[in-house]
């Protein structure tokens, strides 16, 4: 029943978004749409159990890379981090933010009220468990090892903002911010529909006729299969851009006037590059991040509150989702009527699938629970209060 | 070391890099006791980036001291701070992005002080 309050709740906020998110739901995971139009053609028992398949194949394809990547991203954490010889302490978020600005303690829940509105029921968890802040004076870190919205952040670093660091707070609180950053700029699409996108090439070859028309068909699949996780590979890479421009607007809410003013006369500012950006895109950067500190000293701090008001997401344009899908469609209109023997080889892809979605399970809790051991005996849990 | 005349160089001529990295990393730039880990795979913040075009500085400074430290070693006369300036564009790393007066302004410090001692 959560499943279908989730869907209401959605539909609720924003209709016109929901149909949205539904059509590009499809085309992230087109597999099962496929297998409909072949039900629809050759209706009987064998096309409806295939259609049920095809639902387990693909979702299973897609978790199997989840959770190898999610495991591959525990594993960075400790070998790249932890077996380095870092210590220190893990601070939960909330004790930070109310032993260093008390004033401000609403922080904590504004992120979290927000990352409802945003995410609806999606976002069952607080704050302190979406990002773990691990302190480690004395060692020079300052690494964000960030994974998908739906799974923790870790954060070191070797300094923690005083009450009167105007600058170090606006980068503190950035950095708290992206976590808005996860859920706009949703990185892990590509991640999800790479996997999906190749199981619709193996399942539409399978039962391909193999003429001239079922040829075209899916050499026109297969090109706007390329055109679509390139063109979500850049839109990835804009959206990052963006993503900094809104964290820095969110931070600047939180500075008062003075702080503000601090902020736009320094002017080492210019020099907070990010190495992933080309030089035009820092630029950009910079001169928003000034532009929006002047918005906000000029009194004009509601301007810089539209911006979280707004729903920023940038998608594949409808006209590639109806064009992909229409594909999707034609493909599907030259296959071979499915047989029992396609059930059954179908169904061993199914379970291959589902072995190698258990092991890349098993390898995330090991990569996971050394994680865990490790931060206890590295960062044991501390407050500051 | 020439602890105090770099951090007097930092405060006087970077002094908006310092507040940026705050203080508590300020200290951590000077303190023989602090190991600097050096973490793979995430992604550096920032900040990072401002950390390590001071410790840059305090690299250059160092290595100014030391050409200096060499200069004097190896003659008898007295060094005008002129040539010292001259040798030392010349002969060490420039840090990046900054001002060519900064950079003479440090040399001569170094110069100046060196003679103190
Ligand atoms: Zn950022």
């Amino acid at each position: 029943m959560k499943i279908f309050a989730f869907v209401i709740d959605i539909y609720q906020r924003n209709p016109r978004r929901f149909f949205l998110m539904l059509i590009e739901m499809i085309s992230v995971n087109p597999v099962p749409l496929f297998q409909i139009f072949v039900a629809l053609q050759y209706p009987s028992l064998i096309s409806i159990c295939l259609t049920l398949i095809a639902v387990l194949v693909s979702h299973f394809a897609i978790n199997c890379v989840i959770m190898y990547n999610l495991g591959t991203d525990t594993l960075k954490i400790t070998d790249g981090c932890l077996a380095k010889g870092a210590t220190g302490k893990t601070i939960p978020l909330h004790s930070i933010l109310n032993d260093r600005f008390p004033f401000e303690y609403s922080i904590y829940n504004d992120i979290e009220h927000w990352l409802f509105q945003m995410n609806g029921l999606l976002n069952k968890r607080s704050l302190d468990e979406m990002i773990y802040l691990h302190y480690a004076p004395g060692q020079r870190l300052c690494k964000a090892y960030t994974r998908s919205h739906l799974f923790s952040s870790h954060i070191f670093i070797s300094h923690l903002p005083e009450k009167d660091e105007a600058i170090p707070k606006f980068l503190f609180l950035h950095e708290l911010f992206h976590v808005f950053g996860y859920v706009l700029a949703r990185p892990t699409t590509i991640s999800i529909s790479i996997p999906s996108h190749l199981t619709l090439v193996v399942w539409s070859v399978y039962f391909m006729k193999w003429t001239s028309a079922g040829l075209a068909s899916l050499s026109m699949l297969a090109l706007l299969l390329f055109i679509w996780n390139e063109r979500s590979r850049w839109e990835s890479q804009r959206t990052q851009v963006i993503s900094e421009l809104l964290a820095d607007a969110l931070a600047l809410g939180y500075m008062t006037t003075e702080e503000l003013k601090l902020l736009r006369s320094c002017k080492a500012i210019d020099r907070l590059k990010d190495p992933n950006f080309s030089k035009t895109e820092n630029r950009f950067r910079i001169a928003s991040l000034k532009a929006h500190i002047d918005v906000a000293l000029a009194g004009k701090k509601d301007l810089i509150d539209e911006l979280k008001e707004e729903e920023i997401e940038l998608r594949t344009p409808p006209a590639i989702l109806i064009t992909f899908i229409l594909s999707v469609f034609f493909c599907s209109t030259n296959v071979n009527q499915p047989l029992v023997d396609d059930l059954i080889n179908m169904s061993i892809f199914a379970v291959l699938l589902l072995l190698f979605f258990l092991l890349a399970l098993f390898r995330y809790m090991h990569f996971s629970s050394k994680l865990s051991h490790a931060l206890d005996q590295s960062f044991p849990t501390d407050h500051l209060d | 070391m020439h602890t105090e005349i770099t951090k007097q160089i930092l405060k006087k001529y970077f002094k908006d890099e310092c507040d940026l990295i705050g203080r508590e990393n300020f200290i951590q730039l000077f303190d023989e006791s602090s190991r600097v880990i050096e973490a793979d795979y995430g992604e550096n913040m920032p900040i990072f980036e401002v950390i390590g075009f001071l410790v840059g500085i305090i690299g250059f400074v160092d290595s100014a001291f030391s050409l200096y430290e060499r200069m004097t070693s190896s003659t008898e006369q007295n060094i005008k701070s002129d040539q010292f300036i001259l040798l030392a564009r010349k002969q060490l790393q420039i840090p990046e992005d900054v001002d060519d007066s900064v950079i003479i302004s440090i040399l001569e410090m170094v110069a100046k002080d060196s003679k103190e001692l």
